[in-house]
């Protein structure tokens, strides 16, 4: 048997040929006795190496690490190094938070309303709250005078007066009819 | 804490692959604790500077680098295996008393399988570990050790073919 059948028998027992090749081996180990042999042989390996089970890692190892390790987690890393390290370590996600810093920039002065600051001083503010307190005083002796006006100039002479002529007036009228009826 | 995490996720996700490589590499599981407990140290030193995605060949490049570090310096004892003949026997015991006759068989033949790996080269057991016993990509097989992809393609071809022969052998010596 030649190296390159060797080879592609190979494949084909570990499964890395073409279908062609599976075929053609296939094909070639009905007719040779010897070429069923070595496929089956190199298939049975096969099986039995995809069988082996990994070798597991005996806790003690993960525990030694860990008490080595556990002095240094504490006093290395903290929770600030950690998103540090998340931020600035990354270039896509520092290349965000730019991105994102920069639009909160831009938005506060394009939102930004005028604000409008007062700085008055204590005697200032003084003299407004008399200049209040005297325009108050101004309105009530205004409302003052104009109350006295109605009371006394506009429901006396104006309302009262004519609505007790027209009383006078109606009154004289019935006394009137009364003397008419009596003398007929 | 979030690295507290990946750490935890690394070491959950690969431990026993470095454990694994490191026995059939170093033919001793003491040198393989600790080449583990290395491995693991760095990772914990080196978590910032590789990507989760990419730390399958980091992490075997690692176990690599340092299970030849240990070929160099120590002379490994190649006579104590770690699937040495009390080891089987030992399982036989234990096995005996709840499975049957034929799993306790396929369990040696296992070993014998594992012991025969062992004794490849170092170039063509490393390909084939991390290709057969990992299910690693050529990619990343080429990553992990720095060998060309054709390299890694040639040297698995070549470890099926001798870890055949070895026990064509084995079978032979057996039966005889």
């Amino acid at each position: 048997m030649n190296e390159e059948l060797l080879d592609r028998i190979i494949d084909v027992a570990y499964g890395n040929a073409s279908l062609l090749d599976k075929i053609k081996i296939y094909l070639m180990s009905l007719k040779d006795s010897e070429i069923k042999i070595t496929l089956n042989e190199y298939r049975k390996t096969f099986a039995a190496t995809r069988n082996l089970e990994l070798e597991e890692c005996p806790d003690s190892v993960i525990n030694k690490v860990s008490k080595l390790l556990s002095s240094e987690r504490i006093d290395s890393h903290s929770m600030l190094s950690d998103v540090y390290t998340i931020i600035f370590r990354r270039p896509v996600i520092s290349g965000a938070f730019a991105v994102v810093f920069v639009l909160a920039i831009v938005s506060t002065f394009i939102f930004k309303r005028p604000e409008i600051k007062q700085h008055y001083t204590k005697q200032e503010i003084e003299i407004a709250d008399l200049q209040v307190k005297q325009s108050f005083a101004l309105i009530s002796n205004v409302l003052n005078k104009t109350k006295n006006t109605v009371e006394q100039e506009v429901l006396a002479n104006r309302v009262s007066k004519p609505i007790t002529k027209s009383l006078y007036l109606v009154n004289d009228y019935l006394k009137g009819e009364n003397k008419n009826e009596n003398i007929n | 804490m979030l690295t507290d995490t990946k750490y935890n996720f690394l070491v959950q996700q690969y431990k026993s692959r470095i454990y694994n490589y490191s026995v059939y590499l170093l033919k001793n599981k003491m040198d393989a604790e600790d080449v583990t407990q290395e491995v693991l140290i760095r990772i914990w030193k080196n978590l910032e500077s590789f990507n989760i995605l990419s730390a399958k060949t980091w992490i075997m490049k690692t176990t690599h680098n340092l299970c030849l570090d240990y070929l160099r310096k120590r002379k490994v004892e190649f006579s104590k295996n770690p699937y040495s003949i009390e080891d089987v026997s030992e399982f036989i015991e234990n096995k005996n008393e709840d499975n049957p006759a034929f799993k306790v068989e396929n369990e040696m033949r296992d070993k014998k399988i594992k012991m025969k790996i062992q004794e490849l080269p170092e170039n063509l057991k490393s390909v084939f570990v991390l290709y057969e016993l990992h299910g690693m990509k050529y990619k990343e097989i080429s990553k992990s050790l720095d060998i060309p992809i054709n390299s890694v393609k040639v040297y698995l071809l070549r470890a099926r073919k001798q870890l055949q022969e070895e026990l064509s052998k084995l079978k032979l010596q057996e039966v005889a």
